[in-house]
């Protein structure tokens, strides 16, 4: 059954924690909610140790037993009371100090109806569900008192609890119907019902698993498909109006037998005992839809979990390793993905490897999909895209990347829009309460990411028309782009000789306006008068006559740069020394004439005299247009 | 100040001339057309084997080979004062003839009878040559266009002529060659437009390109991808009715060329209608598949050309092979559906254009001031002359012509005002790669009125370009 060089896509995590594996002695437990194991040792009297949720965390301690086997033992989140349940009707509360408990101060609480469970809502409260409803108690240590505070009054057949969204969900009496209930410190909120589409249905709790997907309550139900007889796990989400449930999805597993519900990463992982294979379904991929009801094959073919082996303690330096056996009648599950071997006293967590995974879809688009739902799916997308563009690129490939820019993009777009809007509403919010930043993507692809990798294609043949799609995908989500890909889109349409896209690209201010951009235009221009127009074309948009004027001097065009200079700085501000040494240079005496009469026109103007001013430091160019223009100057000598 | 010219286009004498009436005038038309190569016969007696085609055709060989020995004679001439093919053109009383030298010894000469005015002077019926109103550069670049359009149908001339070991496999090639110049020119000559309406436009190998929004441009232009999705597919030209949308990696003349060839065709091509799911254009039963020559990467290649039509929008698309039927069906079937969706879309976006635009005419039929930017750098131009409806004389054509920057030339910044004798103001700027031209006709206005008055157009055309005078 086991196939030890398979690909396995889900596997068992490192960082396990060891325990005392049941005995006659040891009874396990363990609370979801805190993620503790709790071993304990003939009743307490010899030791209990709880652990979780890492291995390192341990708490140990002993109390005494006090009869009656323990039911149920859970810490407070604050770890300061414990609840110990030993009786069906009565609850223990033993306080702690520091690690040690205060064993002359329990605190029995007795009620008159029949206790199904308990669970911490808050540090010193604790909702206990019995078979006649939900009951929130505050416990006062200081008065040694148990208070209630708050109840709901309906009679139960069995419960379900999910830690994450403080929901239990119950089994009433009276109809089987199913009602989630919300459960939190001092509040109960019951939640409208479950519809199980024929009123007589009845569940039972074993087929009933509570989990989060996405954000949003999950009630996932096994059941068989009526006509096929396969088993199918019905998704019921809290997502409606007033949370109501819906029952938005039905994920077909094509199997029957026994089965067993986690969820990770917000996908659901469903195991198959007989075949010792994990279903994965993602519930936000496509599916068939039918009456508003998608319906989901497994992303791809059952496969197992990937073998673990145990490191026994050991003498010798290389170890014992024990390969322990997978999808074991000791496993114990617990959401959201916890593995509990009860038998060999280790619990793990179920882990995602993406990366086998990714091998496994082999469709591109779907895949990306699946990756932009992944905490750690970045990376993997990163590379995915990359290899699309390099090793296996294809031109029919293109409308494949087009595709997937357009997906990384849309989730870029609304983050970018989304910390745009939290820039604007910043100073008209004056509470800082309301500016909290909302939460990135799970996987936040920006433009800085892509540009690394599309760094490593650059000078390739097909490079232009990557670049062209991902601009195209940018601009459909009103992301403009930015100075690295601008520059990179530059090299690339200048390298293919693509003038009169770049021209238009510019005109329609597609790339990046900036000194920097345009400076870069300039210095791949290499006497290309078409790549010089669009850089001028840029500065003159950003209105960076500076550049401008020094360009059109490195040009040799002094006139143009006079008459620029003139406009944009004003007469008076324009520099005599620096544009008379340029006309100087341009070695054209038009030229020098034109430049050094404009200047004694302006000192007209200006001093009204035609004579430069000592400051401007020109006697080297008066000079030489005296030398130059000898009956020029004469006229001018006799005339001022 | 920067200076000012006035150009005075007649003398004293020619005005007076004007007074005497008009009795009809007759406009510039072709007179002669003939290419030749001298190096084709080298000995006497075979002169005849020089003139490879000559228009019209139905004159006698031998005043064929006087007229192509005249010209030799006129290009060796002036070789010995200038470098090899400096000769331009010459003009005489009666004629403008024009040299052009595309390939190392063949030449194309173009012989235009000038307009003539016939008046009645004195009771008499006298003609008047007006060699003044034809531009050179405006028709050589119109006897250029008659070698490019060759060129892209045929490829180039010597590469006919291969040839050089036996006399008679070269005799052979040399009158395939005449033949294929002889169906090419009849046909070309006949279509070639009215030369009296030729103008800046064609002198510059302008073509308008069609102004699209960031994503639509985005989107026409990424459909050019389809290169690499069919890697027989080299180039992609699409154009929306007979503007350019994307012109790929076309040379400038390569791409009038295709833009004439295919405006050629629209007419054959049939209705709108036809091509609503698009569909290629087709010659009977079968898709239109043209040889082109294209000057790609500094090399005049062969290439097929089909010709693939959604709505409004026509695409070019360049093949390296003689396509399948079965290449067609999968094209159409990738074409079909994507390119009549974005025609549509085109459509829709060029609608709103074409009412704002409708507007702006509406205000510019007056007639007052007419107004020609160009830009050289990718030969687009936007002007309210309209073209072939003698909207201005044509001697301010002529000077514009004139003034015009030839391409690719280090570009100053000018500035300069023209006044016609017939009282139109024409005046020039030039910076950044660009041209604008402002033509009024105002007899009573001053030097200021007329700066004024370009100063407003200036400030009220040019949006989308940057012109450091506003």
């Amino acid at each position: 059954m086991e196939k030890p060089n398979g690909i396995h896509y889900i596997e068992l995590s490192n960082n396990f924690i060891r325990f005392d594996a049941v005995s006659q002695l040891t009874n396990v437990f363990f609370d979801d909610s805190n993620k503790q194991i709790f071993a304990v040792r003939s009743g307490g009297a010899t030791g209990v140790v709880v652990k979780g949720p890492v291995e390192d965390t341990v708490i140990s301690f002993c109390m005494s037993d006090r009869g009656g086997a323990i039911r149920s033992i859970k810490f407070s989140p604050d770890n300061q009371v414990l609840a110990v349940q030993r009786k069906e009707n009565a609850v223990e509360f033993v306080c702690f100090q520091g690690e040690q408990p205060l064993l002359q101060d329990i605190i029995t609480h007795q009620v008159k109806t029949l206790i199904y469970g308990f669970v911490w809502v808050h540090n010193r409260e604790l909702a206990l569900i019995s078979n006649t409803g939900v009951e929130i108690f505050q416990v006062v240590p200081e008065k040694r008192q148990v208070r209630s505070v708050k109840a709901l009054s309906i009679s139960i057949k069995w419960f379900a609890w999910c830690c994450d969204a403080n929901v239990a969900l119950l089994c009433t009496t009276e109809g089987n119907t199913l009602v989630p209930v919300l459960v939190k410190q001092k509040v109960i909120t019951k939640l409208p019902k479950v519809d199980l589409g024929n009123p007589g249905r009845e569940v039972q709790e074993s087929k009933v698993t509570l989990g989060r997907v996405y954000g949003v309550l999950a009630v996932l139900i096994l059941q068989s498909n009526s006509s096929t007889g396969m088993m199918e796990v019905e998704v019921h989400l809290l997502n409606g109006p007033g949370l109501a449930p819906r029952k938005c999805h039905v994920l077909r597993l094509s199997l029957v037998g026994r089965f067993a519900i986690n969820t990770v990463d917000n996908l659901i992982v469903v195991h198959h005992q007989a075949t010792a294979t994990s279903l994965l379904f993602d519930i936000a991929l496509s599916g068939e839809v039918i009456d508003n009801v998608t319906y989901h094959a497994p992303i791809t073919t059952g496969r197992s979990i990937k073998p673990f082996g145990l490191k026994l303690p050991s003498l010798s330096p290389d170890g014992q390793i024990l390969q322990c056996e997978l999808y074991s009648t000791n496993w114990v599950l617990f959401q959201p993905n916890i593995v509990i071997d009860a038998k060999l006293g280790c619990m793990w967590y179920l882990n995602l490897s993406i990366e086998p995974l990714c091998n496994l879809i082999s469709d591109r688009i779907r895949l990306t999909e699946f990756l932009l739902q992944r905490s750690c799916g970045k990376q993997m997308l990163l590379k995915v895209v990359q290899q699309l563009m390099g090793d296996q690129y294809k031109g029919t490939l293109l409308p494949v990347l087009e595709t997937i820019f357009d997906k990384i993009n849309k989730i870029y777009a609304s983050w970018v829009h989304l910390e745009l809007q939290n820039q604007t509403a910043l100073p008209s919010n004056v509470k800082s309460t309301i500016t909290k930043s909302a939460a990135p993507p799970i996987v936040l692809i920006e433009q800085s990411d892509m540009v690394q990798i599309f760094q490593p294609i650059a000078e390739r043949p097909f490079t232009e028309t990557v670049l062209m799609l991902y601009l195209q995908s940018l601009n459909k989500y009103n992301i403009s782009a930015q100075e690295e890909l601008s520059k990179m889109i530059i090299s690339e349409l200048i390298r293919n000789h693509s003038f009169d896209t770049l021209r238009r690209l510019v005109s329609y201010s597609m790339l990046l306006e900036s000194k920097s951009v345009a400076c870069f235009l300039l210095a791949h221009s290499d006497g290309n008068s078409a790549i010089s127009q669009m850089a001028i074309d840029m500065l003159g948009k950003i209105q960076a006559h500076e550049i401008i004027i020094e360009v059109m001097l490195g040009q040799g065009k002094v006139i143009d740069a006079l008459r620029l200079a003139k406009n944009s700085l004003g007469l008076d501000k324009v520099p005599a020394r620096k544009f008379l040494e340029a006309a100087h240079k341009a070695q054209d005496d038009l030229i020098f004439h034109s430049v050094y009469r404009f200047f004694q026109m302006r000192n007209l103007r200006m001093y009204e005299t035609l004579a430069f001013p000592k400051a401007e430091q020109c006697t080297e160019f008066i000079q030489h247009y005296n030398n130059t223009f000898p009956s020029d100057s004469a006229n001018e000598l006799q005339t001022s | 100040m920067l200076p000012v010219y006035f150009g005075q286009e007649k003398s004293i004498g020619e005005r007076a001339n004007e007074m005497a009436k008009v009795l009809h005038r007759v406009e510039i038309t072709l007179r002669s057309f003939y290419v030749f190569n001298s190096n084709l016969s080298q000995k006497e007696g075979e002169e005849h084997k020089k003139v490879l085609f000559y228009h019209p055709n139905d004159i006698e060989l031998n005043t064929k080979i006087k007229d192509v020995g005249l010209s030799e004679a006129i290009i060796t001439f002036t070789g010995t004062f200038t470098s090899d093919d400096d000769c331009k053109a010459l003009h005489t009383q009666k004629t403008t003839q024009l040299f052009y030298q595309p390939e190392p010894g063949f030449w194309l000469v173009m012989v235009l009878n000038v307009p003539k005015e016939v008046k009645l002077k004195d009771g008499v019926e006298v003609a008047e040559y007006r060699g003044g109103e034809v531009s050179d550069r405006i028709y050589h670049a119109v006897l250029r266009q008659c070698y490019y359009m060759y060129r892209f149908h045929h490829g180039t001339l010597q590469a006919k002529l291969t040839a050089s070991t036996t006399n008679e496999e070269a005799e052979e090639q040399r009158q395939q060659l005449a033949a294929e110049l002889q169906t090419f020119y009849d046909r070309y000559l006949t279509s070639l437009k009215d030369l009296g309406q030729c103008d800046i436009m064609d002198m510059l190998y302008s073509i308008q390109y069609l102004a699209l929004d960031k994503s639509l441009f985005l989107r026409a232009h990424n459909f050019g991808m389809l290169c690499d999705t069919f890697s027989a597919v080299k180039e992609c030209i699409m154009f929306y009715n007979d503007q350019v949308v994307c012109g790929g990696k076309l040379s400038a003349s390569d791409l009038y060329s295709l833009h004439a060839y295919v405006l050629g065709l629209a007419s054959a091509g049939g209705s709108v209608e036809a091509y609503r799911a698009g569909a290629f254009v087709l010659k009977g039963e079968e898709p239109i598949t043209t040889k082109i020559y294209l000057d790609l990467d500094k090399q005049i290649s062969l290439h097929h050309l089909l010709i693939y039509r959604a709505l409004n929008v026509t695409l070019c698309l360049f093949v390296d092979a003689v396509p399948t039927q079965e290449f067609y069906e999968e094209l159409h079937a990738y074409l079909g559906p994507q390119l009549s969706c974005l025609a549509k879309d085109i459509a829709s976006a060029t609608k709103l254009n074409a009412s704002a635009d409708a507007t702006v005419a509406a205000n510019n039929d007056d007639g007052s001031a007419k107004y020609l930017f160009i830009n050289e750098q990718s030969l687009k131009h936007h002007t309210n002359i309209h073209r072939n409806a003698k909207s201005i004389p044509r001697n301010v054509m002529s000077i514009i012509a004139d003034l015009a920057n030839p391409i690719q030339e280090i570009a100053a910044a000018e500035e300069l005002q023209v006044k016609t004798t017939n009282d139109f103001w024409i005046v020039k700027r030039r910076c950044n790669w660009r041209q604008y031209y402002v033509i009024l006709s105002k007899s009573k206005a001053t030097l200021l009125d007329v700066t004024q008055e370009a100063k407003r157009i200036f400030e009220q055309e040019l949006t989308d370009d940057v012109f450091f005078d506003k």
